[in-house]
């Protein structure tokens, strides 16, 4: 304790933080925010208004749907004004600050094309567009991006589109030094598109400049599944790589050796903030700076003690960032290789081997043993994997890496002063980054190298702590026994195995129906582990359903299995996320309407994979029962043995309908059936009735059939897969006269309907108020 | 190691077994086996559709006479048309059981 005061410190500090949010006590750091705070302002619904505000992040542009490009920004706000007011007045807003309610905060800007693309750090601006509440999707043990958001202190987003603009009013508003270091940044950037290919270089610009943007989705999912993505988050590793390089330069030509060490904590300030100053990156560059400047006068700085520095720093600035994964793993890395390394390259006889090559190999896998084993439950818990090919497959990918690094500074330093030369150093670095993402990928395609599983919740995540902590005392000290290290080890998998067994112990049917916004996704899980899945919602541009949301939701619940699939009709919106669900579960059956999509690429490739995997497929129509899911029973009411046609839309008129039974309870799927189809099922009423009902269509209304169609069923509770209040005033209407309690998904969230044999359950995600 | 700590570690070792033994127990029993089983769950007898029938249509079903197909009718005129089968018991004389019998010969249309 005494000979790492700061480490002790940092360790209390980060317990009493995590004390103050467990009891909801208010932090004495906390982000306080005075009465005229943008969030004051900011409406459930959105709002159109005029905002004086200054960009503090560096602007990241990224293609979007519909040929846009989406531009996405930080500000700090300055005034604003409702854009009631007309738009005459919109010069004078900027030079008469009467005419404004004077604002602070921050907020995060989306705008889709209709500004000044060179928009900058530091510019005071003028923006028309739509204040609100961020966007998010609420499904129980998913990301929630509102509540990520509210980790950095911003809770409103202002939308750009098209009719609203953006104006530069002046430059250079905010911090000078940081509008530097970032044009800096802008120059690299461009200097590294402009002369290495695409792929190569967009993870050469992760890996020196921390903007990951560019790269694909398929290649950073390899980096995550290896577990070497934070390699291109710019974490200790680049820091590391890029003092070392750094030093080792400017030593060659006999600079002294303290000035060189200055120098370099110099260079590395510099670099944190123009590769965007993430947590990682800060805190790597704190022990940095600290150990050189420690070296620099001649005392050797203790790593913990640096790391102590480092957490306390950040921790004061911003206490919510001890619940930022970013800061999560970046510590408990260091921590796990400062205790284990040491011990495990004893274990490996790592001093007594000769053969240097043997030598580093075995230190390297020391190492990333060490710090694979403390950040296990960590990765678990955020990204829903356990990644054991993690701890080989960093030791090739690290090696590679210093030569990466090492001939991309040259290129970028070369290249900025000498840019004739550029092009044939570029070469190098290509390459080199060609090799890394080679055995990137050769690591990512070995089969069995990681598993999917749930969340690890509380109990698994302290007891494996304690384990590692029990194991970490043995090794240190040789009186206390080792039966203790092995009975915790074994009560952490005791622990593992019976939550297991207890989680889903229960005897409920469990209909949820998830926010996939725009499209429907409802698993059903019976009593006694059969699974099955009604529609996958949509997988669009950057919002993959399926992948998102439905795989992290069933893994959680503890589901690798699916029993039975249904797509009800195939509309984008309905079997959009069925391919990451064939991916990445057992699907015993898929069953869907026999329609077929033909204008849409993807619903071959959903065809494909059903007959490449031998998944047995089944078409349905009316009157097919389907038995074997113990006490539920389903009839499928639609399509007919001769589907609709001429009707508005025969595509969502041949939906599958499924009436589901279970004990004294039934449930109706509608899937998207409109008003031809409604009415058609009016001919068998007494097999429509039913106490639940999943809304047809998102909401949408169903004409004239519409009453006499709800009064058939003539339920209790009904709900709605949309993603806006957009729901038909009509629907409302006829619900409320047929004495309907509605659930929205816009509104609720994720809906959990719980059905025991005499008595039901319903839960919500989110309040009525959003 | 002590006796003591061998019988905590005995233990736990069983323990986890048996979790392991119970857990890929529910695994193998517990699976579902969905299949269609097609079946004529709704037979097609729905012939008379109960809002444009005729005192005649009505007359024609097991256990309406003439006099009672008329109030069907009458109803059906001085309040309008049926939004559910079920509104048929409010016709007078068309009680439970004899709208029991009649249900599966009528549709809404």
């Amino acid at each position: 304790m005494s000979k790492r005061p700061l480490f002790f410190i940092f360790m209390v500090l980060c317990f009493g933080i995590w004390m103050c949010n467990v009891f909801h006590v208010p932090f004495l750091f906390e982000n306080v925010h005075p009465k005229n705070h943008i969030k004051n302002f900011t409406p459930q619904e959105p709002v159109s208004i005029y905002l004086n505000a200054v960009i503090v992040s560096d602007p990241v542009s990224q293609p979007a749907l519909y040929n846009r490009i989406k531009t996405t920004f930080t500000a700090d706000c300055r005034g604003v004004l409702p854009a009631s007011v007309r738009g005459q007045y919109a010069p004078t807003i900027v030079n008469n600050s009467r005419l404004q309610f004077s604002v602070c905060g921050l907020i995060n800007v989306v705008s889709f094309d209709s500004c000044d693309t060179s928009l900058k750090y530091g510019d005071n601006i003028l923006i028309k567009g739509s204040l609100s509440r961020p966007f998010t999707l609420s499904n129980p043990g998913v990301f929630n991006y509102r509540i990520y958001l509210a980790y950095q202190d911003i809770y409103s987003v202002v939308t750009v589109k098209k009719g609203d603009f953006i104006t530069v009013i002046s430059k250079n508003k905010a911090n000078n030094f940081i509008g530097w270091a970032l044009n800096i940044r802008h120059v690299l950037i461009a200097l590294i598109k402009k002369y290495l290919p695409a792929t190569e270089g967009d993870i050469l610009t992760g890996v020196l400049l921390g903007d990951r943007s560019g790269i694909k989705e398929d290649l950073n999912d390899r980096f995550i599944k290896t577990g070497t993505v934070h390699i291109l988050a710019i974490s200790g590793w680049n820091v590391g790589l890029v003092a070392s390089i750094f030093i080792l330069f400017f030593r060659l030509l006999y600079f002294p050796r303290s000035l060189v060490y200055l120098m370099a904590s110099l260079l590395l300030i510099i670099y944190a903030v123009l590769t965007g100053a993430n947590i990682p990156v800060v805190r790597a560059t704190i022990m940095a700076v600290a150990l050189l400047i420690g070296l620099a006068f001649g005392k050797k700085a203790d790593i913990l003690n640096c790391l102590g520095l480092g957490g306390i720093i950040i921790l004061l600035k911003n206490p919510s960032a001890l619940f930022d994964a970013g800061f999560q793993l970046s510590f408990v890395t260091v921590v796990s290789m400062v205790i284990f390394a040491p011990k495990f390259e004893e274990f490996f006889g790592v001093n007594n081997e000769q053969f240097w090559l043997k030598k580093y190999t075995l230190r390297s896998l020391a190492v990333s043993f060490a710090a694979w084993l403390g950040i296990v439950p960590i990765v678990a818990y955020y990204f829903n994997m356990v990644s054991p090919i993690c701890i080989l497959a960093n030791i090739p990918v690290v090696f590679i890496l210093s030569f990466v690094v090492a001939s991309g500074l040259v290129f970028l330093s070369i290249g900025m002063f000498v840019p004739f030369l550029a092009g044939i150093f570029a070469e190098s670095a290509g390459f080199l980054a060609g090799i890394l993402i080679k055995t990137v990928i050769i690591f990512s395609d070995i089969p069995y190298g990681f598993f999917r599983m749930h969340s690890w919740n509380f109990f698994e995540i302290v007891f494996f702590y304690l384990a590692l902590g029990i194991i970490g005392i043995n090794l240190y000290n040789k009186k206390i026994s080792k039966a203790y290290s092995v009975m915790a080890v074994l009560l952490f998998l005791n622990i593992f195995v019976w939550m297991g067994i207890i989680a889903n112990a229960n005897n409920e049917l469990r209909v949820s129906i998830l926010d996939v916004g725009h499209g429907d996704a409802i698993v059903l899980e019976f009593p006694k582990g059969g699974v099955a899945l009604i529609d996958a919602g949509p997988a669009q541009y950057k919002m993959d359903a399926g992948e998102d949301i439905i795989t992290p939701y069933l893994l959680n619940r503890r589901i690798n299995i699916i029993d039975a699939v249904f797509i009800t009709h195939p509309d984008d919106d309905h079997y959009g996320g069925v391919m990451a669900i064939l991916k990445n579960f057992k699907v015993r059956n898929v069953f869907d309407s026999g329609d077929i999509n033909a204008e849409s690429k993807n619903f071959l490739i959903y065809q494909k994979i059903v007959k490449e995997k031998q998944i047995p497929h089944y078409k349905l129509k009316r009157f097919d029962r389907i038995i074997g899911f113990g006490a539920g029973q389903m009839f499928v009411l639609n399509p007919p043995s001769k589907y609709f046609s001429g009707t508005s839309s025969d595509r969502n008129n041949n939906s599958i309908v499924i009436k589901l039974a279970y004990g004294k309870f039934s449930f109706l799927f509608c899937g998207d059936i409109k008003e031809a189809a409604a009415k058609d099922l009016l001919a068998y009423s007494r097999h429509l009735k039913s106490d639940f009902i999943k809304i047809p269509h998102h909401g949408t209304s169903m004409g004239m059939i519409e009453d006499a169609f709800l009064k058939n069923v003539s339920g209790h509770e009904a709900f709605i897969s949309a993603d806006s209040d957009d729901i038909s005033c009509d629907l409302t209407k006829d619900l409320l006269q047929n004495r309907y309690k509605v659930y929205e998904t816009y509104r609720h969230g994720a809906i959990i309907v719980l059905i025991k044999n005499n008595s039901y359950a319903i839960e919500v995600t989110k309040g009525i108020n959003k | 190691m002590t006796k003591q700590e061998k019988a905590a570690i005995f233990f736990l070792i069983a323990m986890l077994i048996l979790g392991l033994v119970v857990k890929y127990y529910k695994i193998k029993t517990c699976r579902i086996n969905p299949k269609i089983d097609v079946q004529k769950i709704i037979e097609e007898k729905q012939t008379i559709k109960i809002n444009t029938a005729t005192v005649q249509d009505f007359s024609g079903l097991p256990g309406i006479g003439p006099a009672l197909a008329q109030r069907i009718v009458d109803y059906r005129n001085e309040f309008g048309s049926f939004l559910m089968l079920e509104d048929l018991k409010k016709v007078k004389g068309l009680g439970g059981k004899k709208y029991d019998k009649i249900k599966d010969y009528l549709v809404v249309d």
